[in-house]
């Protein structure tokens, strides 16, 4: 039998560690800077490429398998961007592509980012059958497309990194009925700058694609 | 907020974003990045709340978002395991434990919303509130869960009580 009294209890004994509030306000006393979260880089970057060596052994190249072996650190600069540094010292940027959808609530048209409500995009769509917006990270850029209505839409979704100079690193395209959605790439590969790898998760299968 | 709100508002929830995120993704050190991600979130946010407890149906809410991006994030679906997971530190007590592990047995959304009403105390409403949902769909979801968690409870102790043998019965 469920005790919710019981369960409070259970959960009253689940606290943060100290140690992990500490350090946040530590980081955040007497400064106005903006802080930053430190990361559990080696994590990240040892399980990114274990991933990437999965992902792209089966297809080439010893080429990126080397890069992949020599990777010295690698920093999550924002949501959809993480900065990559060698052993040979080259900086490779990892941009993360957002899933993207168009969900109906209630009548109204939501766009969604990583599940993320992002915008009630409904007059535009009924207004034009367009809607064009960009949502940043602190150093990339994600442009969203859409077309069409609630009912049937398609979405082209661009990352770039941030700044007037952006290279736009990938581009694709989302197409639903209001029910489900389904997926096709718009970049040839070989469209992907050098330097950039691009790296996303459709349909449970990872993908990723490295410029030459 | 100051230096000094801040302080007083991480170590004040600190451990109420930590239980959501916990509650979220299961895993202890994912729930600390995402308790840090959202106490820096606090302390960047340039809002004006108007009450405690405004600035704690916030918290709660940004606990929820942070724990969803993490569960759909590139590196979580696809890295791999590189170190052994921390258990989630168990109460001692035997029954508060196996509370404990039969909602953490439960889906995500389940595990999120049993603790926000039932902890947190919030209302079915309020509870949509933070996990941006409709609360006719959290209404279901707590009433699926309280029914699951019956279930497995019951089990487990019907489980239990059929290994005993009463000394009487061999005899």
């Amino acid at each position: 039998m469920f005790d919710p009294k019981v369960y409070c209890e259970a959960c009253r004994e689940l606290k943060a560690p100290e140690d992990k509030i500490e350090e946040i306000i530590n980081m955040t006393e007497h400064t106005n800077q903006k802080a930053r979260r430190p990361l559990r880089t080696a994590l990240i970057c040892a399980a990114a490429v274990a991933m990437m060596v999965v992902g792209v052994s089966a297809a080439n190249s010893e080429e990126f398998q080397q890069f992949v072996y020599e990777i010295m650190r690698s920093v999550q600069v924002d949501e959809y961007r993480t900065d990559i540094t060698t052993a040979g010292g080259e900086q490779v940027s990892v941009l993360r592509v957002p899933e993207a959808r168009v969900e109906k609530r209630d009548g109204r048209a939501v766009l969604v980012l990583d599940g993320e409500d992002k915008a009630d995009i409904t007059d535009e769509l009924a207004k034009n059958g367009h809607f064009a917006g960009d949502f940043s990270g602190e150093s990339s850029k994600v442009s969203v497309e859409v077309d069409g209505t609630a009912d049937d839409w398609t979405i082209t979704t661009s990352v770039s990194t941030e700044g007037p100079d952006g290279d736009v690193v990938y581009t694709y395209t989302t197409e639903g009925d209001g029910e489900s959605y389904t997926f096709s790439s718009a970049s040839e590969p070989g469209d992907i700058p050098d330097g950039y790898v691009s790296a996303f998760t459709y349909d449970g299968k990872d993908l990723i694609e490295k410029g030459k | 907020m100051t230096d000094e709100a801040f302080v007083q508002a991480a170590r004040t929830y600190g451990d109420t974003v930590y239980r959501v995120a916990c509650h979220a993704l299961n895993n202890p050190t994912d729930a600390e990045d995402v308790m840090q991600t959202v106490l820096l979130k606090l302390y960047e946010c340039k809002k004006e709340f108007e009450s405690e407890e405004h600035m704690k149906h916030w918290l709660l809410r940004v606990a929820v978002n942070e724990s969803r991006k993490v569960l759909r994030s590139f590196w979580r679906r696809t890295g791999l395991p590189l170190e052994e997971w921390r258990e989630t530190a168990a109460p001692e007590d035997p029954e508060k434990t196996e509370v404990l592990q039969a909602v953490m047995a439960l889906a995500p959304k389940y595990r999120v919303a049993v603790y926000l009403y039932y902890y947190e105390g919030l209302s079915v409403a309020e509870t949509a509130d933070a996990m941006r949902a409709n609360p006719s769909t959290v209404q279901t979801w707590l009433l699926r869960a309280r029914t699951r968690l019956r279930r497995e409870l019951t089990d487990k102790e019907e489980r239990e009580e059929s290994v005993y043998v009463r000394p009487e019965s061999i005899l």
